[in-house]
Parts: C-alpha cells; structure tokens; sequence
C-alpha cells in the first residue's frame, strides 16, 4: 500500500484524534499548502489552537480572550514538544498566557517612574540607568536589580522542547553582587 | 498612545468603518492593512515583525498565506487568524467574524452589498 505523506500538523491531528477520541479535533486546511494551517481542538469546551506553517514552529494557544490578528502565545519546536504541551492544556484545563515584551524603559513607565527615581533606589547615577536601558546586553544581577526597583521580581523561565517549563535559579547571585540598601528588605 | 488591545481593535473597526467602501478584494485588502497598522503604529510602539509567529502583542492584518476558500462562495476568500476569520468578497465587502462564528464587523463593497454569508 502507497503511503501518504502527511505534513506535520496532519500528524499531529492523528494523534489528537487518537488520544482524545471525545474531542473536537477540526483541521482549517490554507488555500496553498504553503500557507498557514490551523487546528481547531476542543475538549470538553476547552479550547487550544494551533498554528504550523512549513519552516516555522508550532504555534500554540488557548484563551479565553480573542484578539484579532495576534500571534500564537507559545511557540514549539516540532510536533513532539507541541503534542506534550496540548495535552496539558487539555487535561488541566489550564490557558497559555503570552508573554508581553516591554523593554525596560516600558517597564519603568508603566509603574510611573523616572530614571531619577531609579537611580535613588539603585544608589548609582541617572546616565547609568539611561545606560542600561539601552544595552542589549545586561548582567542579570543588575536585571534583578532594575526590577526590583520597579517593584518587581526576576523570574528566569526556561520552556523546554517537551513542553516542561523550568524556573532557573542561579547560584551565588547574591553574595556576589550585593543589593543596594534600598533594595534589602 | 498606551490604548488596550480591545480598545484599539474598537478604533480599528471605526477607522474601517469610516473609510470609502472598497471596489475590488485588493482594495479592501490592502484597506484593511493600511487601517490596522496605522492604527497599531499609532498607539503601540511595537514594531511591524509578521514574520515572527509568537505574539509580540501587535494586532497584524490578513496575510495572503492566511487564504481560504470559502465552499460555494468563489468570489469569497476567508483570512484565518488564531480567534477570528475575516471575509473579502471580490466587490471589496468585508466582514469579521470570532472563530465560534460572531459577526464582529460588516462593510459592504462600493456596489452596496455584503460579503453575505449565510
């Protein structure tokens, strides 16, 4: 018998279909084969959508909230670690939530903040926060410091290929750049 | 600047409304980019980047590769996005509907009519 060649959001539709024969597994086919496909999956009226298009990851979302014309909130890297996280998604009836970019300057705006006013709490000059606002490149003593002066806290999150997410937590970061006293609490 | 992403998908869709009716799909397509970027440009600072598939929190127009057809309809094309579908109709109508099917915004094309799905 020939076989068929399926492209991967095909396979992981089977799957789906086979781990969760009560679901609602609907594949939105592009016009092109080139162009985006959706999978639409539903179970017990808990939503998760996938996005896939050739030479781009796997696009995984599921909100309550619709927003017109947004990207995927999760990206995946092959079916593999898709299949894992849609299968979490659907068992704890939990939602993705995407992770809004801001820069550090947005940062310090949205919490009404001057770069004086940083610089006080951080005990350094106003031309150093300007300064570190614009590097690309960041010690992450200084991140956690930054944040904290925005009254916020650090959090390095690692999603792995399977679909596990990690908080990493660095070793030593405290004893070797100690915070500023404004910072201790 | 700083509007929410409903409000400013509200401000798209009155821009949209405003605006002279389409004659033609390319016309009401490149209607519908031309307003949602404007709009985005105007009140995010967050840069164009379609070719990024994660969310970067900016609201993109329909994109070719987001083409569907529409079964009986030839002179309909269905843009898929994540939580919504949006309908040109060849006399540059157009209509947005949510994924569970909730007309959301209808315009109809210079000739007066809809896209006029069932």
């Amino acid at each position: 018998m020939a076989s068929i060649s399926l492209m991967p959001i095909e396979t992981l539709e089977r799957s789906l279909k086979e781990r969760f024969p009560d679901a609602q597994v609907v594949l939105d086919r592009p016009r092109k084969a080139s162009g985006a496909w959706f999978l639409d999956i539903a179970l017990n009226q808990h939503p998760v959508i996938v996005q896939w298009q050739q030479g781009k990851e796997f696009g995984v979302s599921s909100s309550p909230e619709k927003v017109f014309g947004e990207g995927a909130d999760e990206v995946y890297k092959d079916e593999e670690a898709a299949y894992g996280r849609i299968v979490s998604l659907l068992l704890s009836r939990t939602f993705t939530s995407p992770p809004p970019a801001v820069s550090l300057k947005e940062l310090r705006k949205e919490n009404g903040l001057s770069q004086a006013e940083i610089a006080e709490i951080l005990e350094r000059q106003q031309g150093e926060i300007s300064k570190i606002e614009r590097r690309k490149d960041v010690l992450v003593s200084t991140l956690a410091d930054y944040v904290r002066a925005v009254d916020g806290e650090l959090q390095i999150i690692v999603r792995l290929r399977d679909g596990r997410i990690r908080r990493v937590q660095l070793e030593d970061a405290v004893e070797s750049n100690p915070r500023p006293a404004a910072l201790a609490r | 600047m700083g509007l929410g992403k409903a409000e400013r998908f509200q401000e798209f869709l009155k821009r949209l409304e405003k605006s002279t009716p389409a004659s033609s799909h390319d016309d009401a397509f490149k209607l519908l980019g031309e307003t949602l970027n404007q709009v985005e440009d105007e009140f995010t600072n967050i840069p164009f980047q379609p070719e990024h598939w994660q969310t970067d929190g900016r609201m993109y127009p329909p994109e070719e590769d987001n083409a569907r057809e529409v079964e009986g309809r030839s002179d309909v094309i269905r843009y898929r996005h994540k939580a919504h579908n949006t309908f040109i109709r060849d006399n540059g109508a157009i209509e947005i509907r949510d994924v569970d099917g909730k007309v959301l915004f209808e315009k109809c094309g210079s000739d007066g009519r809809g896209v006029d799905l069932q």
